[in-house]
């Protein structure tokens, strides 16, 4: 039978020279070969290093957003106004005390009205904010 | 504790709505998250405009998808930045360029057969870049099969899962684990053991203090369960260490063989002087083949004699005389293993139907 040849020339056989060193080379090139194939292929079928799982989109988007901070809740005395980050700019909310309070912002004021959105002249979430209620008083927002 | 109250119940939209009353100067638009991958693939694909930021996305999630992977997916052995890159530009190539037979490609390019199935951007990265089996995966699959052929280390890795395979045919059972996923191998009839954890088991091989993979593997099936040829593979590297080599990498003997066109003539001359039975014989070898896959193909190989004789003319009709004709005695530290590397990419680009 062949078989004993044939399988001879896989075998590491330092004592081969010449063509018959040459076959042999050829075998356990074919042999590396195709076991490189297989292990490869192998690892990929078993998933080995694969992770399947996208990140969420909207976290990629947000992630990619460079902005401190979306949203921040002020508070000074019975007042509670909320900031948030908008594709047009801050919006603010008042959402805690009584009704005729406004914001004096950079020179400007922005009348507040509970519950009712409004746009807020900043072009960043500031560290506090001036609210001056129905009776003329300045009471300090803070975070 | 987010406090509570009437501007909570709003949708977003109806906040913007009363914005722009407030407000009409401004122009108050709700943040909607819009998944911009199919429409940069129909403008590149269609009209070829938005390369640049389809790349752009490319290389984002390639760059996600290759964080797990270690040296040896990459090219030249090493993950670099510039590894990284080129595997995003391949993938994009890939993608862009080459027809794909399976599904969901079935002949088309992944970009051509994401337009026409109108895939939304989820879709589209999966089979690119998370998928199991996504272009890029497949990539990196055929960059790891050429480091463990070309890299000294990771050749070792090769042989000795050729190794574990033999072992594992002769003596093992194999378990399947369902379809596309290699089976799991399990010595026959063990009975009811104690199964251990991967790094517990490499742990009580070492304490053996034996080479053998024969008894390393058996070993392993005993402590370990059921394992995969793969996982048997690393489980042995780490017992027996890969080794340390200096030998010259295998392109190192291009820079002493003659031109491509020599290389090739070479070849070609010396393969169609050899008869049928020395052609399947240099075939079977150069793919591997175990000695049951070359006789059922070619039953008038099954005698002593006739491999006898083509193991000859192989050796000294085909590859003596392509060693001799390209040069490659002339390299004082040429191997038979360098030298037959550029006969055999010849080989395969000459007869690819035979060879790849």
């Amino acid at each position: 039978m062949g078989r004993a040849i044939y399988d001879a020339l896989f075998e590491n056989d330092p004592g081969r020279i010449g063509p018959d060193a040459l076959v042999a080379a050829l075998a356990r090139h074919g042999r590396v070969h195709r076991a490189a194939a297989q292990l490869a292929q192998a690892e990929m079928d078993e998933g080995l290093y694969a992770v399947e799982e996208e990140e969420d989109l909207s976290m990629m988007r947000y992630a990619a957003d460079d902005r401190p901070a979306l949203s921040a809740m002020f508070s000074g005395g019975s007042y509670q106004v909320n900031v948030e980050t908008a594709d047009g700019g801050l919006v603010a909310i008042q959402v805690a005390g009584p009704p005729g309070g406004s914001l004096k912002l950079a020179g400007q004021w922005v009348v507040l009205n509970p519950g009712e959105p409004v746009a807020l002249p900043l072009d960043a979430m500031p560290d506090r904010l001036v609210l001056v209620d129905h009776v003329g008083r300045e009471i300090m927002l803070t975070r | 504790m987010a406090p509570e109250g009437p501007h909570l119940e709003g949708s977003m939209a109806q906040i913007c709505n009363r914005l722009d009353k407030l407000s009409p100067q401004r122009k108050w638009t709700a943040m909607d998250a819009i998944d911009t991958m199919p429409a940069l693939v129909r403008a590149f694909t269609e009209e070829g405009t938005s390369a640049e930021a389809l790349l752009r996305e490319f290389m984002r999630h390639v760059a996600k998808v290759a964080r797990p992977y270690p040296d040896a997916y990459f090219t030249l052995g090493q993950k670099s930045d510039d590894a990284v890159d080129d595997l995003g530009n391949r993938a994009f190539s890939v993608c862009a360029s080459v027809p794909k037979g399976r599904f969901p490609f079935t002949d088309r390019t992944p970009f051509s057969a994401y337009v026409e199935e109108q895939f939304d951007g989820r879709t589209i990265r999966y089979h690119s870049f998370y998928a199991k089996l996504a272009i890029t995966r497949e990539i990196m699959r055929d960059d790891y099969a050429f480091n463990l052929r070309r890299d000294p280390v990771l050749r070792w890795r090769a042989e000795l899962y050729a190794d574990i395979g033999a072992v594992l045919k002769a003596g093992c059972e194999a378990v399947p684990q369902g379809r596309g996923v290699p089976p799991k191998w399990q010595r026959p009839s063990t009975g009811m053991r104690m199964i251990r954890p991967p790094e517990v088991v490499i742990a009580r091989l070492r304490q053996f203090e034996v080479t053998d993979i024969e008894t390393l593997v058996h070993a392993a099936l005993v402590e370990g369960g059921p394992q995969t040829q793969s996982k048997l593979t690393h489980m042995l590297e780490a017992v027996l260490g890969a080794p340390s080599t200096d030998e010259p990498e295998a392109g190192h003997t291009e820079d002493h063989t003659a031109d491509r066109m020599g290389v090739r003539e070479a070849v070609k001359d010396a393969w169609e002087a050899l008869e049928d039975p020395d052609r399947w014989l240099v075939i079977a070898l150069a793919r591997g083949d175990a000695y049951e896959d070359l006789i059922s193909a070619h039953p008038q190989l099954n005698n002593k004699v006739a491999v006898s004789r083509a193991v000859s003319r192989v050796g000294s009709h085909f590859l003596t005389r392509v060693i001799e004709a390209i040069g490659g005695e002339a390299a004082p530290d040429a191997t038979p293993r360098t030298l037959l590397e550029p006969i055999m990419a010849m080989l395969a680009e000459l007869y690819p139907a035979d060879f790849s």
